[in-house]
């Protein structure tokens, strides 16, 4: 025991030294943009540059996702060793939570469960069903240490764990530590166990400290260095750390080479673990970390369960996936498409057969296609017991379009919509009340013609012709667009330039590993472009990024400044 | 022909709870929605031996409940009153009377019967005679004699029977229990003179809502072929009023608790299923064979169960032989099936078949 605490103690020391260097680090963060609407997010791709302008991300320092760590250990260890384990949830910034991982700080109880879970991912690896396979070397006596083989591993374990940079000194203190317990404990395996513990700990594995060196190409200007971007590319692509192939392409340069990056990036798009990437660089945009706390009133959505939920984020992301990475289509056309994949639970909300996760396409005539008209954006921009068009049409703005919506005034009367007229029927009749009264309008109304063409779904995603026997008019408009459903507000958002620019916006955050600033306009309205000319295939804008040379510039900091926003956008 | 409804308390607030679902949405499950290629798809969840019940059985059981279980006539049987005995002479001889029973079995202790003029059941010969029932609609000649030997017993009433809950919770909880109905050829669920009805085995766990406990419609299950021909029935019926009524036939189902699976076969057997969009319910009635019957009910309930409702397998066999009424032994004439319905409740699914194409739905929401 005495041997955790000190480990802990170290551990505690280091983790202090870093989050501080974090809180430095983003002093420099740039203000986070007004919360205005405004239609110029969807800056037009015409007026962008055909060549790259000059830009780049400040270098970041940013903590490992839960998702990211799972990830890790189930790449190094294998896809059994899956822990159940949600670290704390972290602020998003710029519309996304890998954005947030830039500006998050680090709490003494956080430590403690980063520690609980490389403890027992530690244990698990260690175990004697998994050492046989996993453990590249057998120790001369099992009951005594032994620093050959405790280096072999280490080493090569270490290495993956701390994306190439674990250093002489840092193995030769890990294997110290393997040793000095193996001894104490007369098991070599327990040594092992206890130096790995101390690695999947470590703050050099739980956050992405990026570093630079000069860039050769751009005198007086800083790049990348190579496992900087090594980690960058696995992090975007994989949500992982780098493999070994990657870690041996920096290590050799050949990663800071056109042709190096490109043919590592090429390998990686290639790979099945592309899937892992999109789908988590989806579930963050999409918001759907809230389907931890989405519940529904059972007695009114008898149809709706926590596997639902469950399924509805599946659906959505399968659908995703399916689209843009199988069949490589069209980003916008995930808002009109009427193919998806139905499981059990959502077959009941649909009305149709669905044993295990099944292909499904929506009829013409059905009232669903695209994206919006699954469950996953209904029900969870919905109250519990009832629609809301509110909550949808400023998800849609929000999440879709990067058009934030300011927050309800503070002073707000909320009692008629509480508690409304009983002989009022409908939602729209609902919200009549607020495109009434001046001081709610000024929001609603770029918010609510949206998300009333939804109002053909309830609160659960269930389709409905009425609601309380009243017939629902699902007309409404997008920006002077008018339509008259869902379907046709799907066809509506896929032309609009906004929901393009958005999902460049945010890919581009997401890669770099920081909030997007003013000063990206440029390189962002470049990313349009190519974007338009890739014909808004996800893949070749992921390659673009990845290739690029904002991707591995680093951009001077501005002045520090504290306003930065972690709020929802 | 008339059906009375049976619900259990469960199944009453399930129905209001139901009914306030439908209430609140907006007209999301119309019957003909959910009537595709007219047919419709219903999976069983929940099943009890149907049991007209009273207060503290004060029609049905004038003389009370039964109160001789097998602890109790060991008891009696066996006084601690010092006397040297084996369990040769003892548990094992009332064990061997339970699984090789006779009816020349002298019957010790009171066994009453149930009685009162009502039962469920169905009119399964279209005769009235002295020990019909008559149904709590109206309806004459009622035959469930099955109902006469284990109405007063505790273990066959709900809610809190042994036999009630724990044959309803296996129905819900255990695949190898999924009975899955079809209905074919259906023009309108409250009317119609000409249907077929096809009785299959499921694969999946039944769909519940949030609370985990609430069985909703809508769910998919897959048919079950492994059991073969025998267990894939196909009968012809109507529905009048909103009652499906299949023609006589005999009907096997298979049914296990704690892993003992048996087969029930009602022989001229018949669904009486009030049928509807979101579910069915009603009975299944027939001659079920008294042997086949007997060995069901004690493998899948042991004399440890079979005492916390005071039913002594013995006495039950007694009284079932006495009280059989059907399929005469051609060598004996005696009866050697009795009377019975099986009270019945299922949900709506879609069925799907081996083979068949999953993605054929044309008016999904």
């Amino acid at each position: 025991m005495r041997h955790r605490g000190e480990k802990y103690k170290w551990f505690v020391g280091s983790a202090a030294a870093i989050a501080v260097s974090l809180v430095l680090s983003n002093c420099a963060q740039p203000a986070s943009k007004t919360a205005a609407v405004s239609k110029d997010a969807a800056a037009p791709s015409s007026r962008a540059a055909l060549v790259e302008p000059d830009g780049g991300a400040p270098k970041h320092l940013r903590i490992l996702t839960s998702e990211q760590y799972l990830n890790t250990l189930a790449y190094v260890f294998g896809d059994d060793i899956r822990l159940q384990t949600d670290f704390a949830p972290l602020p998003r910034a710029d519309g996304l939570l890998a954005s947030g991982a830039a500006l998050a700080g680090f709490t003494g109880g956080q430590i403690e469960q980063y520690y609980r879970t490389g403890t027992a991912a530690a244990g698990l690896a260690m175990d004697a069903r998994r050492r046989e396979f996993l453990i590249n070397c057998k120790p001369a006596d099992a009951r005594a240490a032994d620093r050959a083989c405790a280096t072999k591993f280490l080493g090569v374990v270490g290495r993956i764990l701390y994306r190439g940079r674990l250093t002489d000194a840092l193995l030769t203190d890990s294997v110290n530590k393997a040793s000095e317990a193996a001894d104490r404990l007369k098991d070599f395996y327990a040594g092992l166990s206890s130096a790995l513990e101390g690695m999947l700990a470590s703050p050099a594995v739980l956050f992405v400290a990026e570093t630079s060196e000069p860039d050769p190409a751009q005198p007086g200007r800083e790049r990348l260095d190579a496992y900087s971007v090594a980690s960058r590319l696995s992090l975007l692509l994989w949500n992982s750390v780098p493999d070994d192939a990657l870690l041996r392409a920096g290590e050799s340069g050949e990663l800071m080479t056109d042709k190096g990056r490109a043919a590592a990036v090429d390998r990686m798009l290639a790979s099945p673990r592309l899937e892992a990437g999109v789908r988590a660089f989806f579930d963050d945009m999409l918001g759907f970390d809230q389907f931890a706390t989405l519940a529904k009133d059972s007695i009114i959505y008898q149809s709706f369960s926590a596997v639902t939920a469950q399924d509805a984020r599946e659906q959505t992301l399968r659908t995703i996936v399916d689209q843009l990475l199988v069949k490589k289509r069209d980003y916008r056309d995930l808002y009109t498409t009427r193919e998806t994949f139905l499981s059990p639970a959502l077959g009941a909300i649909y009305g149709v057969k669905a044993s295990g996760w099944t292909p499904y396409t929506s009829p013409k005539d059905s009232p669903r296609a695209g994206l919006l008209t699954q469950v996953s954006f209904l029900a969870l921009h919905s109250h519990a017991g009832r629609s809301s068009p509110t909550l949808r049409g400023k998800a849609l703005r929000e999440l879709l379009m990067c058009q934030p919506v300011p927050p309800p005034p503070a002073n707000v009367d909320f009692s008629a919509l509480e508690n409304p007229d009983p002989n009022i029927k409908t939602q729209r009749a609902r919200l009549e009340i607020h495109r009434t009264n001046p001081v709610c309008a000024g929001c609603h109304k770029i918010t609510d013609p949206i998300g009333l063409a939804l109002e053909h779904f309830d609160g659960a995603g269930q389709y409905r012709e009425t609601e309380r026997g009243a017939p629902i008019d699902a007309s409404g408009s997008l920006d002077n667009q008018q339509f008259a459903d869902a379907a046709e507000l799907g066809a509506s958002l896929r032309n609009m330039p906004a929901l393009t620019s958005c999902l460049v916006k945010r890919v581009y955050g997401y890669a770099t590993g920081g909030p997007t600033a003013p000063v990206d306009q440029a390189v962002l309205a470049y990313f349009d472009n190519v974007f338009a000319r890739q014909g808004y295939r996800l893949p070749d804008l992921l390659r673009s990024i990845a290739l690029s040379k904002s991707f591995v510039t680093v951009r001077d900091v501005p002045a520090p400044s504290r306003t930065a926003s972690l709020s929802a956008p | 022909m008339k059906l009375s409804l049976m619900l259990s308390p469960r199944a009453l607030m399930v129905s209001c709870v139901a009914a306030a679902w439908l209430a609140n949405a907006g007209g999301t499950a119309a019957a003909d929605s959910v009537l595709k290629n007219r047919s419709i798809g219903y999976v069983l969840t929940d099943e009890y031996w149907a049991v007209y019940q009273t207060a503290e059985g004060k029609d049905e059981c004038p003389q009370g409940l039964i109160k001789m279980g097998p602890r109790e006539q060991f008891r009696e049987l066996f006084p601690e009153d010092g006397t040297k005995r084996t369990v040769v002479e003892t548990q094992l001889m009332r064990e061997g009377q339970i699984w090789h029973p006779s009816p020349d079995y002298k019957e010790q202790f009171p066994y009453p019967e149930a009685g009162g003029k009502y039962s469920y059941g169905v009119n399964l010969d279209g005769t009235v005679g002295p020990n019909d029932f008559t149904s709590p609609d109206g309806e004459k000649g009622i035959k469930n004699q099955l109902y006469r030997a284990l109405g007063c017993n505790e273990h066959f009433r709900g809610p809190d029977g042994v036999q009630f809950a724990l044959t309803n919770k296996m129905v819900r909880i255990v695949p190898y229990n999924r009975l899955l109905i079809e209905l074919t050829n259906v023009d309108d669920l409250g009317n119609d003179p000409d249907v077929n009805v096809s009785i299959e085995r499921g694969l999946d766990t039944l769909l519940t809502d949030g609370t985990g406990d609430l069985i909703i419609p809508g769910g998919t299950q897959r048919v079950d072929t492994r059991f073969g021909k025998k267990y894939t029935q196909r009968l012809h019926g109507k529905i009048v009023d909103g009652v499906l009524m299949t023609d006589q036939t005999d009907i096997r189902i298979m049914h296990t608790q704690n892993d003992n699976p048996s087969e029930e076969v009602y022989r001229r057997g018949t669904f009486r299923l009030k049928v509807s969009a979101e579910g069915a319910q009603g009975i299944l009635a027939g001659y079920n064979d008294i042997d086949s019957l007997y060995y069901g009910m004690n493998r899948n309930l042991g004399t440890y169960f079979q005492a916390y409702g005071r039913l002594t397998s013995q006495s039950l066999y007694k009284k079932m032989r006495e009280l059989a009424d059907g399929f005469p032994d051609p060598k004996t004439g005696k009866n050697t099936a009795i009377s019975s319905a099986m009270t019945m409740m299922f949900k709506q699914v879609f069925i799907e078949r081996p083979g068949k194409d999953k993605n054929k739905e044309a008016t999904a929401h």
